[in-house]
């Protein structure tokens, strides 16, 4: 006699898949009629759109009442005395809090408080800018998107919220642009520098998320860390990707030592930091004894990638058409990398980030039409040969592949 | 486990309220502590002054030039300008890297631009609020002085407009 206990909600394909493979242990004598009709019977079908409506509709609800609250104050900015505002601004973001922990932890409405904790650190930013508005700072000063997030982080790892830690990785990225743009005041007309800060930075995000993919109860932000990390590299480097940015740059009189002091020592420190992350990562892997090609490939990554932000930060030669070479050919190898990458670790989300930069770079190299100096005909046929050969090797490894993604894929849907 | 779950958060909450309230008190001490003085502004390019829900201000001493100390600065570097009242008003008399012991009085700034002689400054300060429509007036002014509030390392925050000799105050 089975227990009787509340039953595991799953999604529609796993259900399926399941129900193949109990009739093929049932098949093949490993377990009873019987058996199979309880493991069965311990599972529900949820549509994940459903949860997903949930999500939205309380989302958007609490948007709504907080944007209409936010009216409220700044419309009433001028009746309300100055630390009235800050008081009322408190309690909203506190309400907004309490209210989503209330609901999240002590009622059991997972998905309803997890939103409205999302909207209190929206409030809270909001509460940071109105404040600052208050006492006239501008918008720009790195320090308030700064302070949305340092505060909003504790909350995304308390909350579990991949939503909150995707809102303070926006601010901290927006942070140190305006940051950057103090800093590059001095350096005009150097954009260069500006990306080789971006390309350090996406290091430093894909390396944290190497480290989080080491740990049980970190692994779920590791996509979103990888994801703004390979978004934020081969965006720059597509960008970099065009020869008349070269151009217009006087590049033979760039001198990196000319640069704000703290600005290099913020430029070091990240390369650090990224560096660190990665090697953590693979320290990790040789203690547990997992060390493999493919979990080592974080740390070469990053490194390299560190190393091209340096080349791009120092332009150490003269000529454009020598960067515009160099960028491509290391933007084409990345992304293939990536795919590859991708495929062995079962991460779909890697593949996809590749296919659409892939897409961005064979569009962008066709319609360059600076790229005389080397041929484009030759550039696409050696490029496509290489695809060709990649497709063959994959092919051979197909069925070995196949069946660890399959084993993964099976394992992931299980845990969400 | 339970009671340990919602300590946390609650600091984590208070945490936030903390920032808040830092980002407040902050401004206020300097606005309780600071010595107030009266800075000219320079008209800014119109097109670009009011923006939306706030002016677009420029000082006199956002550029300086003719002053001693001028040569030792560097562009993106964080600068301390000294001031003086004349009539009215305070100008820029030197700048400088540190502060230096024997100034009374001064403000910082960083350095966004050094050309010929003559660099351009930047103090925080560059930006005023107002409610939506009422950047117009402050846009027609024919002189506008800025009443700002600067504690002792140099911090500035605006307390108020002079739009033609009148107060121009938000509360």
């Amino acid at each position: 006699m089975v227990e009787e206990k509340p039953k595991r909600s799953i999604s529609r394909k796993f259900h399926r898949q399941l129900g193949t493979e109990v009739e093929a242990w049932k098949q093949d004598g490993i377990i009873t009629g019987e058996q199979a009709g309880n493991i069965l019977s311990r599972y529900v079908v949820v549509s994940p759109l459903y949860g997903r409506l949930i999500v939205i509709l309380v989302t958007l609800g609490a948007i709504l009442a907080g944007v209409g609250i936010i009216l409220f104050v700044s419309a009433n900015w001028q009746e309300i005395p100055r630390l009235g505002k800050i008081a009322l601004l408190a309690v909203l973001v506190l309400a907004f809090y309490f209210l989503g922990y209330w609901l999240k932890y002590e009622r059991d409405f997972p998905r309803a408080g997890t939103a409205l904790i999302f909207v209190g650190t929206m409030v809270f930013g909001a509460a940071i800018f109105l404040v600052g508005q208050q006492y006239h700072m501008p918008v720009d000063d790195p320090r308030l998107l700064t302070w949305w997030f340092v505060g909003s982080i504790p909350v995304a790892y308390f909350t579990r919220s991949k939503a909150v830690l995707t809102l303070a990785i926006l601010a901290v990225l927006g942070g140190l642009g305006y940051k950057t743009a103090d800093w590059l005041d001095a350096v005009r007309d150097n954009q260069y520098t500006f990306f080789a800060f971006y390309l350090v930075l996406s290091m430093v995000l894909y390396g944290i998320g190497s480290v989080h993919s080491r740990f049980e109860r970190l692994r779920l932000y590791t996509p979103r860390y990888q994801v703004f990390g390979l978004i934020l590299l081969f965006g720059v480097m597509f960008i970099l990707s065009f020869q008349d940015i070269y151009q217009e740059h006087a590049l033979e009189t760039w001198d990196p030592m000319a640069l704000p002091l703290s600005f290099a020592i913020a430029f070091h420190i990240a390369a650090v930091i990224a560096v660190i992350c990665a090697v953590w990562s693979l320290f990790i892997d040789v203690n547990r004894k997992r060390l493999s090609y493919v979990l080592s490939s974080d740390l070469a990554a990053v490194v390299f990638f560190v190393g091209v932000s340096y080349l791009v930060l120092c332009l150490p030669f003269a000529a454009p058409i020598t960067y515009a070479v160099i960028i491509n050919i290391i933007l084409f190898a990345g992304i293939i990398g990536l795919i590859f990458l991708g495929y062995f670790r079962g991460v779909g989300y890697l593949v996809n980030i590749a296919l659409v930069f892939f897409g961005l770079f064979v569009i962008g190299r066709y319609f360059d039409l600076t790229w005389d100096l080397l041929p484009r005909s030759v550039f696409f046929i050696i490029g496509g040969f290489l695809l060709l050969g990649v497709g063959i090797l994959l092919e051979r490894l197909r069925r070995k592949t196949l069946r660890q993604m399959q084993a993964i894929e099976v394992v992931d849907e299980s845990e969400t | 486990m339970k009671a340990k779950r919602r300590l946390t958060f609650i600091i984590i909450v208070l945490f936030q309220i903390l920032v808040l309230v830092g980002l407040v008190g902050f401004n206020e001490a300097t606005l309780a502590f600071g010595k107030t003085v009266v800075l000219q502004t320079v008209p800014v390019d119109p097109r670009d002054i009011f923006r939306g829900d706030y002016v677009m201000l420029r000082y006199e001493i956002s550029t300086l030039s003719n002053i001693p100390g001028l040569p030792m600065v560097k562009e993106g570097d964080k600068a301390y300008v000294r001031l003086e009242q004349r009539d009215d008003v305070w100008e820029a008399t030197y700048v400088s890297g540190t502060p230096r012991e024997d100034w009374a009085f001064f403000i910082a700034g960083d350095v966004t631009d050094v050309r010929d002689n003559r660099i351009s400054m930047e103090y925080g300060i560059e930006a005023y609020f107002v409610p939506e429509g009422e950047g117009r007036a402050i846009e027609r002014a024919d002189d506008l002085k800025v009443r700002v509030t600067i504690d002792r390392s140099g911090k500035a925050v605006i307390k108020n407009l002079i739009v033609d000799g009148e107060t121009f105050q938000l509360r």
